[in-house]
């Protein structure tokens, strides 16, 4: 078995996926990663419709509308301006991205639930939205209205836990992405030059290795305005050097083999066998990290915003135990129990899977 | 082995220095002025003549914490300034040349012969060519010199320090000398004869002293405080003073008491100037005073408005028709004697004026300005203290730095050690039976909870432990705040250590769960690829006991694996320690770091940042001997 490096003959590379697929599926612990995993990612991908104060069709006054599809917006959207930006705009009739309703007139869709103007409606599951305060429930425990109790601020935890998977997925795929198209690049570069740019790019990486890099992340963080996106950016731009690595080493492996020496006889461009002839045959191995390279990134969030430097206005799982830190004494368990045990389903999820992958790929534990 | 200790701490060289780079660039370039931040303000130039003492007092503290931060660099210089003439008035002040610069402040110049004599803070008094270039140094005065005068014949000089120690020189050799009382001579002056000195005093008296023996032959009382400025009538038998107590008082050389006294003054005066009749006052009522003298009453003096901040130097051109001011403004202005009106002034940010000379038609100054630091140049100052160990001092409360981490470090760092001891101490036995007993109980369930260890966030573990064991509601069993209680400082050294290892409890399982997960499971894998090994099974078919083949002969060689992960916990471990000390209040480097980083106390972040990442490369270099040591055969490639 040689690995990776035979995709190209075996055509797609379908063969050596196979196997690693076939891996993974006897693997207990990584296909429940799995699955929770992408469970995580379809609860994140439908949260306005689970969790939400409007309902998800409503007929009113004989008129069809998704109101809680423009919440859409507010969620997956992290930058605040774009945020605004798409709601001032307006899809004629069926999708309004407006917060307006002039049908409503003034009312919310819940004063006008029971009133007779209203037809047809379904419903989300959580009947809360994650930012609407509730005057008349601060510091709730679990009740019938509130499953999972409310905050200070009489926001719901369950509805606020739901639209944090979206934060927590955002983070850990774009902080991800980020991390490893840098990682990538680099590695690719460092491997296949090699010399001097192989130093310098080395030596780079080691510098970044031996920063404190949570205090660093702190420090950049703080300085910066307090929004979800300068903590996916931050996190990405830090934790790309274990890709480095992975791929530097992969590539100074590929690099001399056969293939690449006739790729180079046939006069084709540096970038050209860098990119597609290296490049597919050195990814596997990233593959590995992306699992945990996700929890991680979820990990530091959820610290970030425990310490306090997160978006206020994002539904974060760390926020939520940094608001149940204030009340410790005042027994809101609730705020501090159910966030942890989300985070930790989370990385327990990633963990798992990323730990049946490298398995899974190992070719020593194949027989 | 040395060779190759060597060799690795060579390595590391632009390692560190490649740290401080990034260190020092993110720190400084991140958006955002830190000193605003402090002052809730940017630095407002107050140029319209306002009369807001808060923000000049702002601006003052603004510039004294950039420089603090080597934003801003103090030049202190004596400069040259050629008034232009065009017609019969004067239009300009133009910036002719610098005459020299020095360490401190300047606060006294005089011209001795041809050529320049400034003291100040240094302490040495220089001699200066015109040109700028310093021909010699008069040494004796060891703090700073604030006052300076030249006897009429122009052989003799006297110079004082602020502890009030007089010298007096002639022809470059130091002639006599007086022990002071430890408090500031701010002036001095030649009595007209040529044969006394007269010398100011804190204490509110004015002193003659005998030029030849330098002892104190009289002494003038009428001033309530310090006086700060002296000025010899023409005549050379009266003099003039003025001081902190608001008043200009006119003196004959055998009075003790004064013959006339002006309270105009809304504040100290700073500086006397006298032409002929005329008598200029710089005064910290941001006036400039010119007085008419013959004889009579000292009333009705005209007032130059225009400085926006305390005058301190004053002077006249020769033929008295100009007043030239300085100012803590920055700026001098030159003003009509008759009439009072401004006429010109030099450009903003001249530089706080401390004294002003007039001579052979030019006006020279000595002054401190600011002038901001190219951040290439500050990181190269920067890197230069970094090298002695000097950190800066703190941005917020001005501790140097080094005090702070001093006071810090050792808490963190001892706190990490009982750490790795425990996760050491635990996760190796039972990684090492979970080994042997591969696929049994003990190995699956242990696996399983470790895992789960592994997954715990530290925050949310700490959050709850400090629910359960430390809250009213709950349990209240541990304390959760700081590493001793109130009456630590009196107690036995048995309660004391029952109370210090209460305090622990709490953070040290929140140190301690991750590494001890990771490391358990990092030993059972390492144990089960040597236990794989050829030579195991060939020590098995020896006939060894299995406890011997598994200590002597796995274990050892899987250890091998092992201590390379100590350089990788140690900051594993003070990065955490940010959240472990920030929930449970302790003062460590975390908590120093997280408090800096609210109070964007930059030479502190950039000092914990540059150190941070010196422990990690001791790490390192630590986890690379233990492993030449375990495995000698790196040390020969």
């Amino acid at each position: 078995m040689n690995g990776p490096s035979n995709t190209d003959e075996m055509g797609g590379g379908e063969g050596y996926w196979e196997l690693v697929w076939i891996q993974l599926k006897k693997n207990r612990g990584g296909m429940t990663g799995l699955i929770i995993a992408f469970l995580l990612f379809s609860l994140a991908a439908t949260a306005p419709l689970v969790a939400n104060d409007r309902p998800i069709i409503a007929q009113y006054n004989g008129n069809m509308s998704f109101p809680a599809f423009q919440t859409y917006v507010d969620v997956w959207v992290p930058w605040r301006s774009m945020r605004y930006g798409m709601k001032s705009f307006k899809v004629a009739g069926t999708f309004p991205m407006s917060e307006h309703y002039p049908e409503l007139e003034g009312q919310t869709w819940k004063e006008v639930r029971d009133s007779p103007e209203m037809g047809f409606s379904v419903w989300p599951l959580v009947q809360w939205h994650p930012n609407q305060f509730d005057a008349d429930s601060l510091k709730q425990e679990i009740s019938k209205d509130h499953w999972l109790g409310t905050d200070d601020l009489g926001r719901d935890v369950l509805s606020r836990l739901i639209h944090g998977t979206v934060v927590a997925m955002l983070v850990g795929i774009i902080a991800m992405s980020i991390s490893s198209a840098i990682g990538i690049t680099l590695g690719v570069i460092a491997g296949f030059f090699g010399g001097w740019v192989d130093i310098f790019l080395s030596r780079g990486t080691e510098v970044v290795m031996c920063f404190p890099s949570f205090f660093l992340i702190i420090a950049v963080i703080a300085f910066l305005e307090p929004s979800i996106v300068n903590i996916m950016l931050v996190l990405g731009f830090v934790g790309w050097t274990r890709i480095f690595r992975l791929i530097r080493g992969e590539v100074l492996l590929v690099r001399n083999l056969d293939y690449i020496a006739a790729a180079r006889s046939m006069g084709l461009s540096q970038t050209r066998i860098m990119f597609r002839h290296v490049l597919p045959n050195v990814v596997a191995p990233v593959l590995v990290a992306v699992p945990f390279g996700i929890a991680g990134a979820v990990l530091a969030e959820t610290s970030l915003s425990f310490l306090g430097f997160g978006d206020p206005s994002v539904p974060s799982w760390g926020e939520i135990v940094y608001q149940g830190r204030a009340y410790v004494s005042q027994g809101l368990w609730h705020l501090t129990l159910f966030p942890g045990i989300a985070i930790f389903i989370t990385l327990t999820a990633f963990n798992l899977f990323g730990q049946g992958l490298r398995d899974a790929m190992d070719p020593k534990l194949r027989h | 082995m040395i060779r190759y200790i060597f060799k690795r701490i060579v390595a590391m060289i632009p390692t560190l220095f490649g740290i401080t780079l990034i260190t020092f660039f993110i720190i400084n370039l991140a958006p955002g002025d830190p000193v605003a931040t402090q002052f809730g303000a940017g630095d407002q130039q107050n140029t319209d003549g306002g009369e807001n003492q808060d923000q000049d007092r702002q601006s003052d503290a603004i510039k004294a914490k950039k420089e603090l931060l080597g934003m801003l660099a103090e030049d202190k210089t004596v400069f040259a300034w050629s008034p232009v003439a065009a017609g019969d008035g004067l239009v300009a002040m133009e910036w002719d040349r610098r005459v020299g610069s020095f360490d401190g402040w300047i606060h006294a110049l005089i011209r001795v012969g041809d050529t320049w004599v400034a003291g100040g803070d240094e302490g040495l008094l220089q001699v200066l060519e015109n040109s700028g270039s310093v021909r010699s140094t008069l040494e004796g005065h060891t703090v700073g010199v604030w006052a300076l005068a030249l006897s009429p014949d122009g052989q003799t000089m006297a110079s004082a320090d602020i502890e009030g120690n007089l010298r007096v020189w002639r022809g470059g050799a130091e002639i006599g000398f007086a022990e002071g009382d430890k408090k500031p001579i701010r002036d001095l002056a030649f009595t007209g004869d040529g044969t006394g000195i007269l010398a100011t005093s804190d204490t509110g008296s004015i002193r003659l002293f005998d030029a030849q023996t330098v002892s104190m032959k009289r002494e003038y009382i009428g001033h309530t405080s310090g006086v700060y400025a002296l000025a010899m009538a023409p005549d050379g038998a009266h003099f003039w003073s003025g001081g902190y107590d608001r008043t200009l008082r006119y003196w004959s050389l055998d009075k003790s008491q004064p013959l006339h006294e002006s309270k105009d003054h809304a504040q100290a005066i700073n500086d006397i100037a006298v032409s002929g009749d005329l008598v200029a006052t710089a005064c910290d009522d941001r006036l400039v005073r010119v007085y008419t003298y013959s004889g009579g009453d000292l009333s009705d003096p005209i007032e130059l408005k225009g400085h926006y901040k305390q005058v301190s130097a004053v002077t006249f051109s020769a033929d008295a028709k100009r007043v030239f001011s300085g100012s803590r403004d920055e700026t001098i202005r030159v003003w009509n004697t008759a009439t009072g009106a401004a006429i010109a002034q030099t450009p903003n940010k001249t530089g706080r004026v401390h004294t002003l000379v007039f001579h052979d038609g030019e006006l020279y100054s000595g002054a401190d300005s600011w002038s901001e630091v190219a951040i290439a140049v500050r990181y190269v100052k920067w890197l230069g203290r970094l090298v002695t160990l000097d950190f800066g001092r703190s941005f917020v409360d001005e501790e140097p730095v080094i005090d702070k981490i001093a006071k810090a470090l050792p808490i963190t760092l001892y706190l990490n050690v009982i750490a790795i001891f425990l996760i050491y101490g635990i996760s190796i036995p039972i990684g090492i039976y979970a080994a042997i007993r591969r696929g049994r109980l003990f190995d699956n369930v242990s696996s399983i909870m470790l895992f789960i260890l592994y997954s715990i966030p530290n925050f949310w573990l700490a959050t709850m432990l400090i629910m359960m064991f430390s809250s009213k509601r709950t349990m209240d069993l541990l304390p959760s705040v700081g590493l001793h209680g109130a009456n630590a400082g009196n107690m036995s050294y048995l309660s004391w250590l029952g109370d210090w290892s209460m305090h622990l409890a709490l953070p040290m399982i929140v140190m301690v769960y991750a590494g001890f997960a990771r490391l358990s499971r990092f030993v059972r894998t390492s144990m089960l690829e040597t236990i794989q090994q050829d030579y195991v099974r060939t020590a098995r078919a020896k006939g060894l006991s299995e406890k011997l083949v598994m200590m002597k002969h796995a274990f050892r060689n899987s250890l091998i694996v092992i201590v390379t992960l100590v350089g990788n916990l140690l900051p594993a471990l003070i990065g955490g320690s940010v959240i472990v000390e920030f929930i449970f209040s302790i003062n460590g480097m975390g908590k120093l770091g997280f408090d800096a980083i609210l109070s964007r106390d930059y030479p502190t972040i950039m000092a914990i940042t540059t150190f941070s990442a010196i422990l990690t490369l001791c790490g390192i270099l630590v986890s690379d001997i233990l492993y030449s040591v375990v495995d000698p055969r790196v040390v020969n490639e």
